[in-house]
């Protein structure tokens, strides 16, 4: 399949920054040391054993395994030794016992365990964690029946929401939330690069807004360029100055405690139409512990507030009401 | 006849004349980000903030008067049980506008074949036009979670032959992995001010007199949502051709009455027999398609007010 890096220079300019900036080597990796040391090991070595990747989003889980893969085989023979698989595939338990089980059966030449890594197959599935139970379960057999020629990489956000025993069979690695400055420093190669120079505390502004997910930054960055470019430096202000709610934030932890029904009311009406509610909450739990109005006291209720507040807007349920109930209960602590 | 809010919405990003009238650094900001190298973008916010529209002027920006010149084109497609759907697309020759979500649990068949196939497909002529096309997704956030991970390598694959426009209410219900593919654009709903000011604009150019009592009225019970403020507005002139007093009542939905009528009740008395009466009138309402959340949301606003 084609890679978008791979595509010529004509193209070139349209190319999105996280693909264009996606590590192309292992050595281009950030911060995910112990995968990196054991992806290059395995590059050297003489064997490799089934993965699983998990992580946040935007940690380098695909680019690892591509980067892996691409550095692995040469170009020429890639496509016959990679199969890669997403969820916008159909993936359904069908596909495992076809697709999937057809590529892992075919064997390169002579029959007998290949000698070293480079005469291996790699099925690498991304977001497992969307496949079905079903699907899961039958890639048991599959993945130990054809292990002498072929290796899975599998990656997922959640390892929770993966089959025990398909886990069992990989080894597991972590990739880390990125710190701070392995971001800022990033961002800064890129800018560089872009020929749109920022300060640290700009960069800082817009890994803090990424919340730890370099792609999320880099995204960030790339719809701030034209900006950056033009010159404008109230434009430039307007934009780096931060989100825009940390006023409201702290206007509402400042007034909840002491907060009529009806203000409660007002205010819930004034959030759901200007804020993105489970950002929201996460903010104002930051903020509140920041000031001290959360400490050792009450954080244990707080906490299992915010928790289960957020759990019940990600299921789906009605913004507006869950933020009326979660600041009367608020007050109601505090009170 | 074209209704106001589609006579009078906005047509370019920043501009004098029918350009948008509130966020404006905001669509400066959009105005930037039209170019080759355009992000994706997911727009959110409540309904009648203008997602919709800053889209289409987005779209415009980008193509030029091109993309208003649609067509409906229905997409067949096939389900992994056989079955034959049909999908309604409005599209012009350089973007796709679509609902998965209205195939209900079929959303993800939709994204994994025509969203993707669509995506895969290049553009011929990318000397004259953009090298690029754009799907608009609507109503992103009732996708299933299938779907939208079905998204994810699709808009990093194929991010050069193709963007995504997201739209959704509520940012919480869409995954993040996609939101961490775009550029989110919030959108929050226009103040009282903004919408009492667009208002004026509209009423003034229909040569419309309204007194401000009136007006007042209608933008307290739009709760800043614009579309809803300038229909209630036309129909207030439709139902007074000869004129409008000041004191001229404007009509609440019947459902909302009866909600009221339903939390009087509970406040009254509480006794069993009423909580039998309450919940009959509970079930009525269900029955006739008010979503519960609203439900809740106007019992609890109206128990106390």
């Amino acid at each position: 399949m084609a890679e978008p890096m791979e595509v010529g220079s004509r193209k070139e300019k349209v190319l999105t920054w996280t693909e264009k900036y996606r590590p192309k080597t292992l050595d281009d990796i950030a911060h995910q040391d112990e995968v990196v040391t054991m992806l290059k090991g395995a590059l050297q070595g003489k064997d490799l054993p089934h993965l699983l990747f998990y992580g946040p989003p935007g940690t380098g889980k695909t680019s690892a395994a591509l980067a892996f893969c691409r550095q692995l085989f040469p170009k020429n023979i890639f496509h016959d030794r990679v199969l890669d698989l997403n969820a916008s595939d159909e993936r359904g338990i069908a596909v495992v016992r076809q697709k999937i089980r057809t590529f892992s059966k075919m064997s390169l030449g002579a029959g007998g365990a290949p000698e070293n890594v480079q005469k291996l197959k790699i099925i690498i599935l991304d977001e497992v964690d969307a496949m079905t139970r079903e699907a899961q379960a039958a890639m048991r057999r599959v993945i130990e029946d054809y292990s002498k020629y072929t290796r899975f990489i599998l990656i997922c956000n959640y390892v929770s929401r993966l089959i025990a025993p398909v886990v069992s069979r990989c080894a597991k690695f972590r990739f880390k939330s990125l710190p701070a400055e392995v971001q800022v420093d990033r961002l800064r190669s890129i800018c560089d690069a872009e020929g749109t120079p920022m300060s640290d505390d700009e960069l800082h502004r817009v890994m803090e807004f990424a919340e730890g997910d370099l792609r999320r930054a880099v995204c960030t960055l790339q719809s701030l360029s034209p900006i950056l470019k033009s010159g404008d430096e109230s434009a430039r202000a307007c934009y780096l100055r931060g989100s825009s709610d940390t006023k409201l934030i702290s206007e509402v932890c400042k007034s909840i405690p002491t907060a009529s029904t009806q203000d409660i009311f007002k205010l819930t009406r004034v959030i759901t139409k200007s804020c993105t509610g489970v950002s929201f909450i996460r903010h104002l739990f930051q903020q509140m512990i920041d000031e001290d109005v959360i400490n050792d006291a009450n954080i244990a209720v707080m906490g299992k507030l915010v928790a289960t507040c957020e759990k019940r807007i990600l299921d789906g349920c009605d913004l507006e009401n869950n933020l009326l109930d979660f600041l009367l209960t608020l007050r109601e602590t505090f009170a | 006849m074209a209704l106001w809010v589609d006579k009078y919405r906005p047509k370019y990003l920043v501009s004098e004349k029918n350009g948008i009238d509130y966020h404006l650094a905001q669509a400066q900001h959009l105005k930037f980000l039209a170019s080759d190298c355009m992000p994706h973008l997911l727009f959110c916010g409540p309904s009648g903030a203008g997602k919709k529209t800053r889209i289409k002027c987005f779209l415009r920006e980008l193509y030029g008067t091109g993309v208003d010149k649609t067509q409906l084109i229905m997409k067949p497609f096939t389900t992994p049980s056989n079955r034959k759907l049909e999908i309604q697309t409005v599209s012009s020759n350089y973007h796709v506008e679509m609902t998965p979500s209205d195939m209900g649990i079929y959303d993800r068949v939709v994204v994994q074949d025509i969203v993707k196939e669509m995506a895969q497909m290049s553009q011929i002529d990318s000397g004259s036009q953009k090298s690029f096309k754009v799907v608009v997704l609507c109503e992103a956030d009732s996708l299933t979670r299938d779907a939208q991970h079905g998204l994810r390598r699709t808009m990093e694959k194929y991010a050069n032959n193709c963007k995504m426009i997201l739209c959704c209410e509520s940012l919480s219900r869409i995954i993040e992995p996609l939101q961490s593919r775009c550029i989110v654009i919030n959108v929050p709903a226009p103040t009282d001010d903004e919408v009492t000011k667009v208002l004026r604009n509209v009423i003034k150019k229909e040569e419309f007199a309204l007194p401000d009592a009136v007006l007042q009225r209608i933008v307290e019970k739009a709760e800043g949502n614009l579309r809803r403020a300038i229909l209630m507005a036309e129909a207030i002139r439709m139902e007074n051709e000869a004129g409008v007093s000041s004191n001229a009542q404007i009509p609440v939905p019947e459902w909302e009455t009866y909600l009221q009528e339903t939390s009087r009740l509970i406040l009254l008395k509480q006794s069993s027999d009423m909580l039998l009466k309450v919940r009959e009138r509970l079930y009525e309402i269900l029955s006739r398609c008010i979503p519960p959340a609203v439900i809740f949301k106007v019992i609890s606003f109206q128990i106390n007010h």
